[in-house]
C-alpha cells in the first residue's frame, strides 16, 4: 500500500514538483500583486486625504479673508467718510442754496423760465425739501455759472493748490477749501469781481443775491462748492474702489501666507506624530531585542542601533500667535496711512480727467465707464509705467523698518513695551479688538497720527499732526529692534513684499479692479441710470431720494444723466460700498477668479522647501 | 586638463538636450547589436557601458548646475528615491563615492567579464568575477555601515532633471556664447538683471482663461496637486527608518552576502545547482527576516517590491534556465518568428539567448 503510494508519487515526481512549483509561484505572484495593489490604494487614499485637507484649508482661508476684510472695512469707511465728507459739503451747498432760495423766492417771478430746464427739481426745491434743494439748486442755478466760469476758477484752484502736496489737500480738505474760499471770497464779495466772475452769465439769480449769499456763508462760491463736490465725490468713490480692492488683496495674501505656514506646520506635526508612532517598538520587537542583548552585547557590536534617533526631535516650527497678530497688524498701514496715499493719487487723476467734464455733461453709463477707466489708467500707470503694483507697494505696506515699527506700535501689536500704553492716548486704544476677531487688537485710531507725506523714507519722524504730545521716538527706537529680532515676522514681511511686487499680484489687481469698476458701474446703472417711467412712479413715493429727481426725462436706449445728477448716486454708492453689510463690492472682489488664483499661488508656494 | 574639463562641462550644459537625445538613441541601438556581427556583443556592451558611465558623469554635472541655479524649479516633484539618495550623498562624502563606485562596477561588470572571457582562461575569468563581487560586497557593507538602513538600488540619484527645462535659460543667459567659445564658465546674467528689461510673466494659472463652464476649478486644479503628504515633508534621511533590530540587520546582511556567495559557489564548476539553491534560500530567508515596512515608508516598500520582482531572475539562472525556461523561450521564439512585429522582438531575444548562456553577469543577482 505504502509502496504503491510511493511508487505512484515517484513516477509522477517530476509532474508533482512542477505543479507545486507553479502553485507556489502563482501564490507568490498573487501575493506580490495584492501587496502592490494595496500599496496603490493606500497611496491614493493618502493623496486624496492630503488634497482634501489642502482644499479645506484653502476654502477656509478664503472665507477668513472675507471676514477679515469685512471687519477691517469699517475702519477704512470711518476715515474715508470723515475725510472726504461729501455730505457736509452738500449740506453747506444746500444751506447756501436755501439761503439764496429764500431770497430768490421774493424775486422769483422772472426766474421761472429756468424751471423748464429742470422743472422737477425746482418744484421740489420750492417745496423746500432739504436734500433735494441742494441738487436742484445746482441744477437750476449754478451749473450755468459753472459751465461759463469753469476755467477761471479752476485756474485759481490749481494755482492755489499747486504749492500744496496732494496728500495735504486731502488730509485737510476743509482747511484747504476754507482757505481757498477765503482767498476767493475776498475777490468775490466785491460787486465788480462777482460780475467778472460771471461775465456771460444768463443767470436767473440776481447777482446781488448770489454775492450776498456768498457773504452770508462767507467762505466759498457755489461754483467752488460744486466743483469740490464733484471732485470729492468722484475721488471718494474711486478711492473706495481702490482701497477696498487693495485691502482685499493685501488681506488675502497675508492670510494665505499665514495659512500656508499653518498648513506646513500641521503637515510637519502630522509627520512627526506618525514618526513617533512608528518608532514605538512593538512588543515582540522589544522581547526579541531583550533576548538578543542577553546573548550578545548588541551595543558594543553596533552602537548605531540605539543611536539611530539623533535628529528626530527637531522642533516643528510654526508661526507663533503673536507673530501672526503682528503680521496682520500691518494692514494698519493701508487703513490709516496708505489709503491717503491712494486717495491723493486718485484725486490727481480724477482732477485731470474730470476737469474737462462739465457738470452739465450728460453721460451714459458706458461713457462714465470710459471716463473712469481713463482715471484708472492714470492712477495705475503714470510715472515709469509698467509695474502698476509696485506703485501701490508703499501704500500697502510700511516702506521702512522704522515705519513698520511705528505701525506695530500704533496697531498695538507690541504689548511688550511698557512705555507704550502710557505714551498713547487712551482714545486711540479704547476700541481695542472690537469687531476684529482675527486681527486682534487693531485700534481704530480715529485721528491719523502720521500723514504719509510727513514720513520720509529715511527717518522715523515723530507724528506731527497729532495734537497730543504723546508719541515721540522712544517707542520706535525701542520697538525697532524687536521687529528685527523676529526672523519669522521679517521673512513674512519680505515675502509679502515680494508677492505684492510680483507679476501675479499685478495681474490679480487689474482683474479685481476691473471687477470692482464694473460692479460700480452696474450699481449706478441700476440705481441712477433708470429711465423716467419708473422714476415718475417712484418720485411720488420717495420724494426725498435725490437720485430719482435727477434722472433725465427722456427714455432712451441708454439713459443719459448729467454728471451733476450722478454725483449723489456716486456718493451714496461709495457710502454703501463702505458700510453695507453684506458688502457687495467686497463679495465681488473676493469672487474674482484671479484673486483666488493669487491666494492659491501664495498658499502653495512651498515648492522650494518641500517636494 | 582642468580647462579641458571646464570646456567640456560648458559644452555639455549648453547642449544638454542634444546630448540626452543622443544618449537615448545610442542606448536603443545597443539592444539590436548582439549577434549582428562578430564581437557585436562586446561592441554593444562597451557602448552601453560607456553611455552609462558618461551619463552618470553628466548627472553629477547637471546636479551641480541645478544646485548652483537658485531659480531652477523641478517641473515634476523630485522623487523620494532621489531625495533620499541625494541627501545621503550630500551628507556623507564617503557614501557618495562608495555609491558611485558601486554604480560604476554595475555598469562595467559585464564588459569586464566579456573582456576577461576573450583574453584569459575560464578559471581566471571566474576569479575576476569573484573579485568584482567581493569588492561590491565590501562597498555595500560600507554603505550599510554608513546608513544603517536597508540599501536602495541604485544608491545614487537617478536622472530626474529634464534637460529641456534647463536649456532655455542657459541659451538665454549668454546667447553669444557658442559651445566652442574659448572662455570657460562665463558668468551668466543674473535673473534679476534680466527682469529689468523683460517684465516677469505672471504665473500661467493667471493667464489661463477661465473655462466657460459655470464651476471654475482651475484654481483648485492648480492647488491640489501640490498637497503635501507626510512623506513629502519628512526629512530626507528619515525616508527610510534605520534598522532597529538585529534580525533586520541580519536580513540585510544576508541579502548583501548572497550574490557573493552565489558567485563563489558557481566558480567551482561542479556545484551549479547548489549555488542556485543556496542563493535562493538566502533570498527567502532575508525576505522573511526583513521588517514589514510601515504604510508611510513608501521608499522602503518600493525597494522591497523591487527585490521581490528580482526573484524572477531565478528563472534565467542555472539549471532552471537550462531545463525549464530556455526550452520554453526557444519554443516561443520559434513560434513567433513569422508574426510581423513580435517577430522582430523574438529575433532579438533569440540573439540574446546564447549570451545568457555564456555570461555570468547577464543574469547575476
Amino acid at each position: 500500500m505504502l509502496d504503491a503510494a510511493r511508487k505512484y508519487v515517484y513516477d509522477r515526481r517530476r509532474g508533482l514538483f512542477e505543479t507545486s512549483v507553479v502553485l507556489c509561484g502563482a501564490y507568490a505572484v498573487s501575493r506580490y500583486v495584492n501587496e502592490r495593489l494595496e500599496e496603490v490604494k493606500e497611496k491614493v487614499v493618502r493623496e486624496r486625504a492630503a488634497r482634501e485637507t489642502l482644499r479645506r484649508r484653502f476654502q477656509s482661508t478664503h472665507d477668513d479673508a472675507c471676514f477679515t476684510i469685512m471687519a477691517l472695512i469699517p475702519t477704512l469707511a470711518e476715515q474715508i467718510l470723515e475725510e472726504m465728507d461729501v455730505e457736509s459739503l452738500t449740506n453747506e451747498l444746500q444751506s447756501l442754496s436755501r439761503a439764496s432760495h429764500t431770497r430768490s423766492h421774493v424775486q422769483r417771478p422772472g426766474s421761472h423760465s429756468e424751471s423748464e430746464v429742470s422743472s422737477v427739481s425746482d418744484a421740489y426745491s420750492d417745496a423746500g425739501s432739504a436734500s433735494v434743494s441742494s441738487y436742484s439748486g445746482f441744477d437750476g442755478e449754478t451749473s450755468s455759472n459753472m459751465a461759463a466760469s469753469t476755467s477761471s476758477w479752476v485756474d485759481r484752484f490749481s494755482t492755489s493748490s499747486s504749492h500744496r502736496s496732494p496728500s495735504e489737500q486731502l488730509q485737510q480738505p476743509h482747511d484747504f477749501l476754507s482757505s481757498a474760499g477765503n482767498q476767493l471770497s475776498d475777490s468775490i464779495t466785491t460787486a465788480s469781481s462777482s460780475l467778472s466772475y460771471n461775465p456771460t452769465t444768463s443767470s436767473h439769480e440776481p447777482l446781488a443775491t448770489m454775492s450776498s449769499s456768498m457773504t452770508e456763508s462767507s467762505t466759498r462760491t457755489k461754483a467752488q462748492l460744486w466743483k469740490e463736490v464733484k471732485m470729492l465725490t468722484l475721488t471718494r468713490t474711486l478711492t473706495t474702489l481702490y482701497t477696498t480692492t487693495l485691502l482685499s488683496l493685501l488681506t488675502s495674501i497675508q492670510l494665505a501666507l499665514l495659512a500656508r505656514e499653518r498648513y506646513l506646520a500641521s503637515v510637519l506635526s502630522a509627520e512627526r506624530a506618525e514618526r513617533i508612532r512608528e518608532a514605538a517598538p512593538t512588543l515582540s520587537g522589544l522581547i526579541l531585542r531583550e533576548a538578543v542583548s542577553r546573548v550578545i552585547d548588541v551595543e558594543a557590536l553596533w552602537p548605531t542601533w540605539c543611536a539611530g534617533q539623533e535628529d528626530w526631535d527637531e522642533e516643528v516650527e510654526g508661526v507663533s500667535e503673536e507673530t501672526e497678530m503682528r503680521f496682520l497688524t500691518l494692514s494698519w498701514w493701508i487703513l490709516h496711512v496708505g489709503w491717503k496715499d491712494v486717495a491723493a493719487r486718485v484725486r490727481g487723476s480724477v482732477e485731470a480727467v474730470f476737469e474737462g467734464v462739465s457738470l452739465k455733461t450728460k453721460l451714459s453709463p458706458s461713457e462714465l465707464h470710459v471716463l473712469i477707466l481713463d482715471v484708472r489708467r492714470r492712477v495705475e500707470s503714470d510715472g515709469s509705467g509698467e509695474n502698476k503694483a509696485g506703485r501701490f507697494l508703499s501704500s500697502l505696506l510700511p516702506p521702512t523698518p522704522e515705519t513698520t515699527a511705528h505701525v506695530l506700535a500704533q496697531g498695538g501689536a507690541l504689548p511688550q513695551v511698557p512705555s507704550e500704553h502710557s505714551s498713547f492716548p487712551t482714545s486711540s486704544i479704547h476700541e481695542y479688538g472690537d469687531s476684529l476677531p482675527i486681527v486682534g487688537p487693531t485700534p481704530r485710531v480715529g485721528m491719523f497720527p502720521t500723514p504719509p507725506s510727513s514720513i520720509p523714507a529715511s527717518s522715523p519722524s515723530p507724528p506731527s499732526s497729532l495734537p497730543s504730545p504723546n508719541i515721540s521716538s522712544p517707542p520706535q527706537t525701542s520697538t525697532h529692534p524687536t521687529e528685527l529680532n523676529d526672523p519669522i515676522f521679517s521673512s513674512l514681511l519680505s515675502q509679502t513684499r515680494s508677492y505684492l511686487s510680483g507679476p501675479d499680484f499685478t495681474y490679480a489687481l487689474t482683474a479685481a479692479l476691473d471687477r470692482a469698476t464694473s460692479v460700480m458701474v452696474d450699481g449706478l446703472r441700476a440705481k441712477v441710470f433708470i429711465d423716467s417711467s419708473t422714476t415718475n412712479v417712484r418720485e411720488g413715493l420717495s420724494a426725498n431720494d435725490p437720485i430719482d429727481l435727477t434722472v433725465e426725462e427722456e427714455v432712451r436706449e441708454e439713459v443719459k444723466v448729467r454728471l451733476a445728477g450722478l454725483l449723489p448716486g456716486l456718493a451714496r454708492w461709495s457710502q454703501l460700498a463702505l458700510n453695507a453689510v453684506p458688502n457687495e463690492l467686497v463679495d465681488n472682489i473676493m469672487a474674482v477668479r484671479e484673486l483666488g488664483a493669487l491666494e492659491a499661488i501664495v498658499m502653495s508656494d512651498y515648492q522650494d522647501r518641500y517636494f | 586638463m582642468s580647462s579641458m574639463l571646464a570646456k567640456y562641462e560648458n559644452f555639455l550644459v549648453k547642449n544638454v538636450s542634444t546630448i540626452s537625445t543622443l544618449e537615448s538613441s545610442l542606448r536603443s541601438v545597443t539592444w539590436f547589436l548582439p549577434g549582428r556581427f562578430k564581437d557585436a556583443d562586446l561592441a554593444s556592451e562597451g557602448l552601453s557601458a560607456i553611455l552609462n558611465v558618461s551619463s552618470m558623469y553628466h548627472d553629477t554635472l547637471l546636479t551641480r548646475v541645478v544646485q548652483s541655479d537658485p531659480h531652477w524649479k523641478p517641473i515634476l516633484p523630485i522623487s523620494l528615491h532621489t531625495r533620499y539618495t541625494r541627501a545621503w550623498s550630500n551628507k556623507d562624502t564617503l557614501y557618495k563615492w562608495v555609491a558611485r563606485a558601486l554604480e560604476l562596477i554595475r555598469f562595467t561588470q559585464l564588459l569586464v567579464e566579456m573582456l576577461l572571457r576573450r583574453r584569459v582562461s575560464d578559471k581566471n575569468r571566474w576569479r575576476g568575477i569573484v573579485f568584482l563581487e567581493t569588492v561590491k560586497m565590501i562597498l555595500r557593507f560600507t554603505l550599510l555601515k554608513i546608513t544603517t538602513r536597508p540599501l536602495l538600488s541604485p544608491p545614487i540619484p537617478e536622472r530626474d532633471i529634464d534637460p529641456a527645462s534647463l536649456s532655455p535659460t542657459s541659451t538665454h543667459t549668454s546667447p553669444t556664447l557658442a559651445p566652442t567659445s574659448p572662455s570657460s564658465s562665463p558668468p551668466p546674467t543674473p535673473d534679476h538683471l534680466k527682469n529689468n528689461h523683460t517684465p516677469l510673466q505672471p504665473n500661467p494659472l493667471m493667464l489661463t482663461p477661465p473655462p466657460p463652464a459655470r464651476s471654475d476649478t482651475s484654481v483648485e486644479d492648480y492647488l491640489l496637486p501640490k498637497a503635501l503628504t507626510t512623506s513629502s515633508v519628512k526629512p530626507s534621511l528619515l525616508l527610510i527608518k534605520p534598522l532597529s533590530s538585529p534580525l533586520e540587520s541580519l536580513s540585510e546582511c544576508i541579502y548583501i552576502i548572497r550574490p557573493w556567495l552565489y558567485a563563489i559557489i558557481l566558480s567551482s564548476k561542479k556545484l551549479k545547482d547548489k549555488a542556485l539553491v543556496t542563493a535562493f534560500a538566502m533570498e527567502l530567508i532575508s525576505r522573511n527576516l526583513r521588517r514589514t515596512p510601515s504604510p508611510s515608508a513608501i521608499l522602503e516598500r518600493d525597494e522591497y517590491a523591487r527585490r521581490d520582482r528580482d526573484l524572477l531572475w531565478y528563472l534565467l539562472r542555472g539549471s532552471v534556465w537550462e531545463t525549464y525556461t530556455r526550452p520554453k523561450v526557444e519554443a516561443l521564439v520559434e513560434k513567433t518568428t513569422n508574426v510581423p512585429i513580435i517577430g522582430l522582438v523574438s529575433s532579438i531575444v533569440k540573439d540574446w539567448i546564447p549570451l545568457v548562456d555564456e555570461y555570468y553577469y547577464y543574469t547575476a543577482p
